[in-house]
């Protein structure tokens, strides 16, 4: 495998990872308010088909991204109303959520299928670094988006562990009541997070179809949705180790293209299931190994719905 | 809403007060106030209505009908917040800190006096002046959930005084503290009181609350019987004023047992294991227990009792080491059960019972498989119920609708059922721990009357506390557990309280075990 070749590997996978690490780095923030938006997958279907839609009418893919993170907002504070006001049990909701959105994107999208985008998210390469070998090709030609997302997981930590607001956000999650005796409004504060998370699931959602499928198609979220929400557990809860974990599943996405260039020999199919049994088997072992040094770390209050007293 | 001046105490008045709960009436409408520079004690049997009193008082709970009044000024709470922007905070008997936190975070939760960014320097700094200001030491940088209970108690209180408490309010404070630390607890409420401060302190503890408070109110049945001057009361007249049907709640003294120790029935072998950090909890420990025989295992807390009293429950598995039961080996919660062991764990609210089910379906999660209450796979609802309403009779219930769910009762009441339900049926030995905590004195002593009679069985009981004087009373043989290991073992008659307190403290024995 030449340089060149491997450098263009590795700025596929990152790319290709850039929607599950927003939404899964959202879903950290709604998770460690002590809820967990299970409805992830439909979140982000519902901001690719909006995201699309929007593209094309208004042929600007920055209109996409918005349209598509406030659709991913206002769907998520469905699930958000229901669960966190209503205290209704989240899987029981995040999975009928899923459902619905499955049915309505499938069907008002229908006529949008095989299309192909008026609008793309263009790379945008870095003055001077994009031109450094090798890590010039493989991190910075990258798309606006797939940068601000590297970043995001470092500033939601440097917000979660460094500021009071991320303090309190913590507590919450770990001891609702010790936040509301504090005189903080927990109701509040989660539902404000399941929107910041829908925005960014919604986001998340656009990106597939307007930066890495540039179409739109039924269940164009293939499970990215579910990765997403399965790497906040792989991560521990941490920040970076989301990073960590989508451009995992981005390298295990890749190694499909790289196997056929490369002539393994290897079944297509068995590379489409790959990234998603890859994915696990890692968490498990990650689990596996939190749990032997008793240092599995989720928010204490996590899925619980808060009472007062 | 009143802004009260730092420093200058305030009164506290509740004029009218109803709540209900259904049915229920657990306050009905009396007035009653608490003076700025005094600790006043709330007394009053299990489910009197002092918790949730307090409750209303701190904005947990929304009164039916009812004026709250602050430093002579009408106030209305529709949040714990409110209550505390008025000077009024709480500490419950369950804490509520973030375990994961250390204290200094705990007590920066909420903060406003704290800047946008944290820096771990600046909270401890800040933590350590809360500490000096309100005279409670702690260890800012230490993480809660390692803490002892006292510790804990001591930020949670500190937390409360921090926001501006002026008035507060404590939930059984010395129920799950050690003597010492409630001593120590005592000093510091009679300072703060000194300082000004409005103290309310609930207690089952006669002798405490003669000791501690200068205004003593007792309750009964949501109704206000009593409120005195400390010099007007003494024990008989405060225990006299919290049951109705006064005379048997006294202490009984010390019965030996009428028949003779018998066989070994629990015997715990060799036992090694380790806490959930991995450290060593357990050294090899060695017990048995003999039918007609009460062994009371003391210490202080967190020197193995929770691990041991789990693995001989069968909810924990040693590294090494055998528990038997009549010679059965029990390695899980099923052979435990099967032996007839009773287990009435220190956490009843997660371990004992299931909060969020009836008093029925609590009743009956030890014996489910049993013919009384099911057939096969069905559970004779009728038959539990039944079984249920008789188990609520037989410890006092406060309440006999055996729907009623478990959170819903008041803590004493909890207890009840859990000890009541453990110690009935066909038994061989009992593990207790703590269990009769938060009992007022009257069902104190009718479950410490339960564990005799048990011993009068031939049951072989097990007793894990951190009450001495209790363990004293009731015992034959007192084991004293000092970092994993049994340190010292004294028959009851023989028990020498300064030697297991020191030995309870770690130091060596000195000749005589
Ligand atoms: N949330 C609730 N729902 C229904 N009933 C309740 C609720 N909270 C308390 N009760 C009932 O109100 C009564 C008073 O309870 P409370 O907790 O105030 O008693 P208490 O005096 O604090 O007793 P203890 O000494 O056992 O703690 C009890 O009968 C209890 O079962
Ligand atoms: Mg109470």
């Amino acid at each position: 495998m030449d340089y060149q070749f491997l450098a263009l590997t590795i700025a596929t996978a990152i790319g290709i990872s850039t929607a599950i690490l927003v939404a899964a780095t959202g879903e950290l923030l709604v998770e460690k308010v002590g809820v967990y938006n299970i409805a992830l997958e439909g979140v982000m279907l519902v901001g690719a088909l909006t995201g699309f839609i929007a593209g094309q009418t208004t042929g600007s893919w920055v209109l996409g991204l918005i349209a598509g993170g406030v659709a991913g907002c206002a769907f998520a504070m469905v699930f958000g109303l229901i669960t966190v006001v209503l205290r209704t049990d989240m899987i029981v909701v995040g999975v009928a959520l899923i459902l619905v959105a499955l049915g309505t994107t499938q069907t008002i999208g229908s006529s949008y299928v095989a299309v192909e985008a008026v609008t793309k998210i263009p790379n945008a390469d870095i003055p001077v670094l994009s031109s450094l070998p090798f890590i010039g090709t493989a991190l910075f030609q990258q798309t606006w988006v797939t940068y601000i997302a590297m970043a995001l997981p470092f500033v939601v930590a440097f917000i979660l562990f460094r500021t009071r607001h991320g303090l309190n956000m913590r507590a919450i999650g770990e001891n609702p009541n010790a936040a509301d005796t504090a005189g903080i409004s927990v109701i509040g504060w989660r539902l404000f997070y399941v929107a910041v998370g829908g925005v960014l699931a919604g986001v998340g959602g656009a990106y597939i179809t307007l930066g890495i499928v540039d179409s739109w198609a039924g269940n164009v979220t293939a499970g990215q949705g579910w990765i997403a929400f399965a790497i906040v557990f792989f991560a521990g809860w941490q920040p970076l180790w989301i990073l960590v974990g989508a451009y995992f599943f981005g390298a295990l996405s890749v190694l499909g293209d790289v196997g056929q260039v490369m002539g393994w020999g290897v079944p297509s199919e068995a590379f489409t299931v790959l990234p998603y049994v890859g994915t696990v088997a890692v968490m498990m072992l990650r689990a596996w190994k939190q749990k032997s040094k008793g240092a599995v770390s989720w928010p204490a209050a996590l899925g619980l719905p808060f009472y007062r007293g | 809403m009143t802004v009260v001046t730092d420093g200058a105490g305030v009164s506290l008045e509740l004029n009218g007060i109803v709540k209900r709960f259904g049915d229920l009436t657990a306050v009905s409408s009396f007035d009653i106030s608490f003076a700025p520079g005094q600790v006043h004690a709330l007394l009053g049997e299990n489910g009197a209505g002092k918790s949730t009193l307090m409750n209303v008082a701190a904005g947990f709970l929304t009164p039916d009908v009812g004026e709250i009044a602050v430093g002579g000024q009408q106030v209305r709470f529709g949040s714990p917040k409110d209550a505390i922007d008025a000077g009024i905070g709480m500490v419950h008997q369950h804490f509520s800190l973030v375990e994961q936190f250390t204290v200094a975070q705990n007590l920066a939760i909420g903060a406003r006096d704290i800047g946008r960014l944290t820096s771990t320097k600046e909270l401890n700094t800040r933590a350590l002046e809360i500490g000096e200001r309100y005279g409670l030491k702690v260890s800012p940088s230490k993480v809660v959930g390692s803490l002892s209970v006292g510790e804990k108690q001591r930020v949670e209180i500190l937390r409360t005084l921090s926001r501006g408490a002026r008035v507060l309010i404590l939930d059984e404070p010395t129920a799950v503290l050690t003597p010492e630390e409630s001593e120590q607890l005592c000093v510091n409420l009679r300072s703060m009181a000194g300082a000004g401060a409005t103290i309310i302190f609930i207690s089952h503890k006669l002798n405490e609350v003669l000791s501690v408070a200068d205004h003593v109110s007792v309750m009964r049945g949501g109704a206000l019987v009593d409120s005195l001057e400390r010099r007007e009361c003494n024990l008989q007249s405060l225990a006299k004023s919290m049951f109705d049907d006064f005379g048997t709640a006294d202490e009984r003294p010390r019965t030996q047992s009428a028949t003779s120790i018998g066989e070994e029935v629990l015997v715990v072998r060799g036992i090694q294991a380790r806490d959930e950090r991995g450290a060593v909890a357990l050294k090899g420990l060695s017990l048995s227990v003999h039918a007609h025989e009460i062994v009371g295992l003391v210490g202080v807390a967190g020197n193995g009792q929770q691990e041991l009293e789990q693995i001989v429950a069968g909810i924990r598995k040693p590294d090494s080491g055998t528990v038997s039961i009549h010679g059965t080996q029990v390695g899980n919660v099923q052979d435990a059960l099967k032996a007839g062991l009773g287990y009435i764990p220190e956490d009843r609210r997660g371990t004992g019972l299931v909060p969020a089910q009836p008093i029925w379906l609590n009743s009956i999660l030890r014996i489910y498989k049993d013919d009384l209450v099911s057939k096969g796979l069905i559970i004779k609802t009728g038959k539990a119920k039944k079984y249920a309403r008789d188990l609520a009779e037989s410890v006092n219930l406060s309440t006999n609708d055996v729907t009623t769910l478990v959170q819903h009762l008041s803590g004493g009441n909890a207890q009840k059922l859990l000890a009541g339900r453990e110690l009935s049926g066909d038994k061989s030995a009992v593990v207790a721990v703590n269990s009769t905590q938060g009992l007022d004195v009257k069902a104190a002593a009718a479950v410490r009357e339960r564990l005799i009679q048990a011993r009068e069985d031939g049951l072989a009981v097990l007793l894990i506390s951190a009450d001495l004087d209790e363990v004293v009373l009731l015992s034959d043989r007192i084991v004293v557990l000092y970092e994993g290991s049994v340190v010292g073992e004294f028959a009851a008659e023989d028990a020498d309280l300064d030697e297991i307190g020191r030995l309870m403290g770690g130091e060596t024995s000195n000749g005589n075990s």
